[in-house]
């Protein structure tokens, strides 16, 4: 069964009187283990399937399933809990929360999900070691750099084992090495791990990473090919 | 739960200086309320001990007509026998009989008219505030139906002093065309620091005042007065029981109602203004919370992301409110201890303003007032700041829970 299965799925957005189809009756099935890239240019819709695909706006028209389970007949909270235990997100600006170390950011999910606080802690660590923040588990965000602090944000997308990570523009904020470094992480992940993930991006690097690209042109999905 | 209180106590110390301003605003409002009921209770216990003491008793004996019309003729008949009931069934009380009529005091150079009153010298020298205050002479002796004393004032303007000779005349309660006389002797001379008591009063023992008054046995009042309040309900209650002779008992509350009343006016007035004050610095309370709400919106739009229920966001801002109100509330509770403090060690000096005394609904009040601690109410006080402080967060609260994830998001 895929893991995400969307028909017809429309988004209009009001601007004053004009209307602006974000995105126009797209159907897609992402199956589990996909490393999946999503990319157009800007206003293409990418980022609104993004949101869409997440439960974090609403369709206009048409339909998203996670794993079978309809988002759109889901009350918020069954929604919230949909995105607590089956998904995780990585966002663009990293969205630290920033009171929070690096490792209980990671473990931020596990507390939602009332996981007993040995085991949210050693999962926390052992997450961290996977994308590489060792030794860095006390550090707020503040004390972190871009680069590292984005690994913390895939550490947190992971670390309560969703079945689908969406990931919007994750690398825009990040140099050129660090970027390779976290799609290489998230890569591993993928190999390794079995996570699927669903980027929106421009970033060609991750394109190469990519089994799978769906090109969006004015809301439509204009391509669709398989490495 | 223990990880959303640790996580709303960091939030409260992002902006240390403005969460500091804001305990520190409740803090000290709470603080000024405390401290402003402490020096009330204290005044309102004073004006209440001098009023029971000096005015009624606990329980008092009077007249049915005497509270609303304190003529003469308005006595107690066979007061001798209700005191004494009173006194064995009151053995630890003060029992005390009065007798009050108007009069003119003359001496060999001047007549004044001034306010006589019949006193039983042996309690009354306890109850009495000029007892304390003899500047000459000597209080009344029990059974000198020839002593009287008076204040200082009064001496000077009749020109008299102890041992001087003293003529008081007092309207005969049968028939005021007429009056009584009587020969007395200045025993001594007090001041009291009341201007009204220094100026007009007069006091003999009542074996003398009942002859004044024509009264066989009678008083105006029989008091008892007791070490505290907490016998007064028991000991009224018992009181009523008793034969008196058709007078009645009467509570401190029931035979001074004017003081009662202000006391009732007053402490309302005064719970007006603190909740005034309390609801101006809960409007700063929540225009903190509500700013940092705003400023975390795209945080709680990723909290939300992730899985958070708006609910529990809104429970994570009503801790942050939760903590804010009880850390208030503890140094409220420290400030409002340490500013009543002085109030209670050393008082609050009015003389510049009242002089000595000031007369409040009949009763003297010093012009150094002195505050009384009232756990209870501070404690009162405290936990209503607290809840005030948590709902002030609710609003902040209840817009987190408005919030659609993905505007959040995008909130810059």
């Amino acid at each position: 069964m895929a893991i995400v299965s969307v028909r017809g799925l429309s988004r209009d957005y009001q601007q004053g009187e004009h209307t602006v189809h974000a995105l126009r009756s797209v159907s897609l099935d992402i199956e589990p283990g996909e490393f999946t890239v999503l990319m157009g240019p800007s206003g293409s819709g990418k980022s609104t399937l993004l949101n869409l695909i997440g439960g974090l706006d609403k369709p206009t028209a048409g339909s998203v399933k996670i794993e079978g389970a309809d988002l759109a007949a889901m009350t918020p909270a069954e929604r919230s809990d949909l995105r607590r235990d089956r998904l995780g997100f990585i966002f663009q600006a990293y969205n630290l929360i920033p009171v929070l170390t690096a490792a209980e950011n990671a473990e931020f999910v596990l507390q939602l999900q009332g996981k007993p606080s040995d085991e949210r802690r050693a999962r926390a660590m052992e997450t961290l070691e996977v994308v590489g923040l060792k030794g860095m588990e006390g550090r707020r965000p503040n004390e972190l750099s871009g680069g590292q602090q984005q690994r913390v944000a895939v550490a947190r997308a992971i670390a309560g084992d969703p079945a689908l990570v969406l990931a919007d523009e994750p690398t825009a904020n990040l140099d050129s090495t660090t970027s390779d470094e976290l799609i290489a992480t998230m890569k591993h992940l993928n190999t390794e791990y079995g996570v699927t993930f669903v980027f929106a991006t421009h970033d060609p690097k991750v394109m190469e990473a990519a089994q799978r690209v769906v090109r969006l042109v004015d809301g439509e999905i204009a391509e669709d090919t398989r490495a | 739960m223990a990880p959303l209180i640790s996580m709303a106590f960091r939030n409260l110390f992002r902006n240390r200086r403005r969460t500091i301003i804001t305990v520190l605003g409740i803090s000290i409002g709470l603080g000024l309320c405390q401290m402003v009921y402490n020096l009330n209770l204290g005044n309102y216990n004073t004006m209440l001990d001098r009023g029971i003491r000096g005015m009624s008793g606990h329980v008092v004996v009077q007249h049915s007509e005497w509270l609303k019309n304190p003529d003469v003729k308005n006595v107690v008949e066979g007061s001798t026998a209700i005191r004494d009931r009173l006194q064995a069934d009151n053995p630890q009380a003060l029992v005390t009989r009065r007798i009050m009529a108007g009069g003119l005091v003359t001496s060999p150079t001047n007549s004044i008219a001034a306010a006589v009153m019949g006193i039983d010298p042996e309690p009354e020298s306890e109850l009495n505030r000029a007892a304390s205050r003899m500047v000459e002479g000597a209080w009344l002796k029990a059974g000198d139906e020839r002593g009287l004393i008076l204040g200082v004032t009064l001496a000077e303007r009749l020109g008299v002093g102890v041992k001087s000779r003293i003529v008081v005349m007092a309207p005969d309660p049968e028939d005021p065309t007429e009056s009584t006389s009587r020969l007395f002797r200045v025993r001594g001379i007090y001041r009291s620091g009341i201007e009204v008591i220094d100026n007009f009063s007069v006091m003999v023992s009542i074996p003398a005042a009942q002859a004044l008054v024509r009264g066989e046995d009678s008083a105006h009042q029989v008091a008892v007065i007791y070490d505290t309040d907490a016998p007064s309900a028991s000991g009224l209650a018992r009181a009523e029981t008793m034969d008196l002779g058709g007078a009645v008992a009467l509570s401190w509350q029931e035979a001074l109602p004017d003081l009662q009343t202000f006391i009732e006016v007053d402490t309302r007035t005064n719970e007006l203004f603190f909740f005034v004050l309390g609801f101006i610095v809960i409007l700063g309370v929540i225009n903190t919370m509500l700013m940092s709400v705003l400023e975390r919106v795209r945080e709680f739009g990723v909290m939300m992301a992730v899985g958070m229920r708006p609910a529990s966001l809104a429970g994570l801002v009503l801790i942050e409110g939760t903590l804010l109100g009880i850390a208030s509330a503890l140094l409220g509770t420290v400030l409002g201890t340490a500013f009543t403090y002085p109030l209670a060690t050393s008082g609050l000096d009015f003389s510049q303003e009242m002089g000595e005394t000031m007369m409040v609904e009949g009763v003297a009040m010093d012009a150094l007032m002195f505050a009384q601690y009232a756990p209870e109410r501070m404690v009162l006080y405290a936990g209503v700041a607290m809840v005030m402080t948590i709902l002030a967060s609710a609003w902040p609260a209840w817009r987190v829970t408005r919030m659609e994830p993905i505007e959040a998001i995008k909130h810059s």
